[in-house]
């Protein structure tokens, strides 16, 4: 990775930076070309060398003697996505740090890689008090039919269930009409119970769109699935009997 | 809970004998041989985790952090309130956090502490030294400082739910509404009911729809009122239930009662609203 990114880098230092002196433009390559990256920093006593990977003063001093070019690190990589900049420049200034090949990219500014996001599902919004902090919150219009009656509707469903679950065992066989009353009930009961799941987790006053879209979209599951317990039930075995059999396969 | 209620241990929770004690030490040190004095005084210390929760609203784009604290357990109180005050007093008085009776009668002191909402007061510090007790703010609120949660639209919301006796005629004998004892019986387990918010934010409902729904604590001080024999505005108080937000998001997931204080049961206190609401809507 590192050797790409210096690769990547020397190539579009080729012919792009023409005032600089040609010493840059040989000895990038030959950075990429040597396994250095990988091992400690090697003493070398070459001076006129200045981007080996040296640690001695005289190469420091060299370069400080020199009209040291002040190039933003942007100019060194014009044709790269800043993502890629950024990271690969870390990678590479990580792996070269104790050389004077750094300092001779003497204004680099590498923005902060943010190693993870800030994720987050549904997120609150920022708090909201209706009215003084004094008033009560306001209270909905009464309507049984989303109140009392529903929740009435719903305990009779879930409480009716278990005989119709349990009289196919009782009985030994499967009766018709047993058997589209439990069908229904299983839609009925399903759908309460999903519609319970949209209403608490898309809030109409956060994601008014989502809310509409997943109610139709629940509407049309449950008829869906209502259209196929019902052609189970009149072209086909029925449903206490196609559970018997796929519990026997 | 029933422990706390025995003066003795009261007298050792509260921070004040603690701070007596040295100048007792001190004024009988004539008396008292140099070999008892050690036997007084040295204990060796058990040294405590704490992990606190810190945000400050002076920084405000600074994240939420976590501030660790030691503590000797044999300097402070048992409760993890005490913990906390010693903080506050002798390490970082920056830590802010809502404390006032230390008893567990006035609920300011409700905090999450190692992962249960409870108030700080009537929670005893785990002395096992090698775990570190994390406090965070009670959860899915939006905090004020610390451990200050706001608790405005909690608030807001058992004021929604008129929380005081309505009656339709003056009271028979001009002064004052009589009920039975089996009446009175009714309103047991209710009327304890501190309004530390412990429970609301513990409910799963209550954190994704806590603008609608209006929580376990609310909905138990409902049911206060709507089984009081002396109320004559049940039916009003019914109504304002009647819709799909403000009773019908409790699930029955039980959480109140687990974490609740008091050892409340705000979960029946719902039941028996929805069942009030069949019955007699």
């Amino acid at each position: 990775m590192e050797l790409a990114g210096l690769r990547l880098a020397g190539l579009s230092l080729h012919g792009f930076w023409p005032t600089r002196n040609s010493q840059l433009q040989t000895v990038l390559p030959s950075v990429c070309s040597s396994p250095i990256l990988s091992l400690p920093p090697q003493k070398t006593k070459t001076p006129t060398t200045v981007i080996t990977i040296s640690e001695s003063k005289s190469a420091d001093r060299q370069i400080d003697r020199q009209d040291r070019p002040s190039i933003p690190f942007r100019w060194l990589f014009p044709t790269m996505a800043s993502t890629l900049r950024s990271s690969t420049a870390r990678r590479i200034l990580a792996a070269a740090k104790p050389t004077s090949a750094i300092r001779l990219l003497p204004q680099t500014r590498v923005a902060a890689f943010h190693v993870s996001q800030r994720h987050q599902i549904l997120p609150p919004g920022p708090q909201v008090v209706h009215g003084t902090v004094n008033d009560p919150v306001p209270v909905p219009t009464p309507n049984a039919t989303h109140g009392s009656y529903h929740w009435a509707f719903e305990r009779i469903i879930a409480l009716g269930m278990i005989p119709l679950t349990v009289a196919p065992f009782a009985a030994g066989s499967a009766n018709p009409a047993l058997d589209a009353a439990l069908g229904t009930a299983l839609v009925l009961h399903s759908h309460i119970g999903f519609d319970a799941c949209v209403t608490d987790y898309f809030p109409k006053r956060q994601y008014p769109k989502t809310r509409t879209f997943m109610i139709w979209l629940l509407r049309a599951s449950t008829i869906t699935a209502a259209v196929g317990l019902f052609s189970i039930q009149t072209n086909d075995i029925g449903l206490t009997e196609g559970i018997k059999r796929f519990w026997r396969a | 809970m029933a422990s706390l209620r025995q003066p003795t241990l009261r007298l050792l929770a509260s921070s004040n004998i603690r701070r007596v004690s040295p100048t007792i030490i001190n004024s009988t040190r004539c008396l008292a041989t140099l070999a008892k004095e050690e036997v007084v005084q040295k204990k060796a210390p058990l040294v405590k985790k704490f992990s606190i929760y810190r945000w400050s609203p002076d920084e405000p784009t600074k994240k939420p952090q976590m501030q660790e604290y030691s503590i000797d357990l044999n300097e402070c109180g048992p409760m993890v309130l005490d913990a906390l005050i010693k903080i506050k007093n002798e390490m970082d008085p920056t830590l802010t956090f809502r404390r006032s009776c230390r008893e567990g009668i006035c609920g300011s002191c409700a905090m999450n502490i190692e992962g249960t909402n409870t108030l700080a007061c009537l929670s005893r510090i785990n002395r096992d030294a090698s775990s570190t007790t994390r406090i965070y703010p009670l959860p899915h609120m939006y905090v004020v400082k610390d451990l200050v949660p706001d608790l405005t639209n909690f608030y807001k919301q058992y004021k929604s739910i008129q929380p005081y006796l309505q009656s339709k005629e003056p009271a028979p004998d001009g002064k004052e509404f009589l009920q039975t004892k089996e009446d009175r019986k009714k309103l047991d387990g209710l009327y304890e009911c501190i309004l530390c918010a412990c429970c609301s934010t513990s409910c799963p409902s209550y954190w994704w729809n806590q603008e609608e729904y209006l929580g376990p604590a609310v909905l138990m001080q409902a049911y206060r009122w709507l089984a009081d024999s002396r109320d004559g505005k049940s039916g009003q108080r019914k109504d304002m239930l009647e819709n799909s937000m403000s009773l019908y998001r409790c699930h029955t997931i039980m959480n109140c009662a687990r974490t609740c204080p008091k050892g409340l049961n705000p979960g029946l206190a719902i039941a028996k609203i929805k069942m009030m609401m069949v019955q007699g809507a």
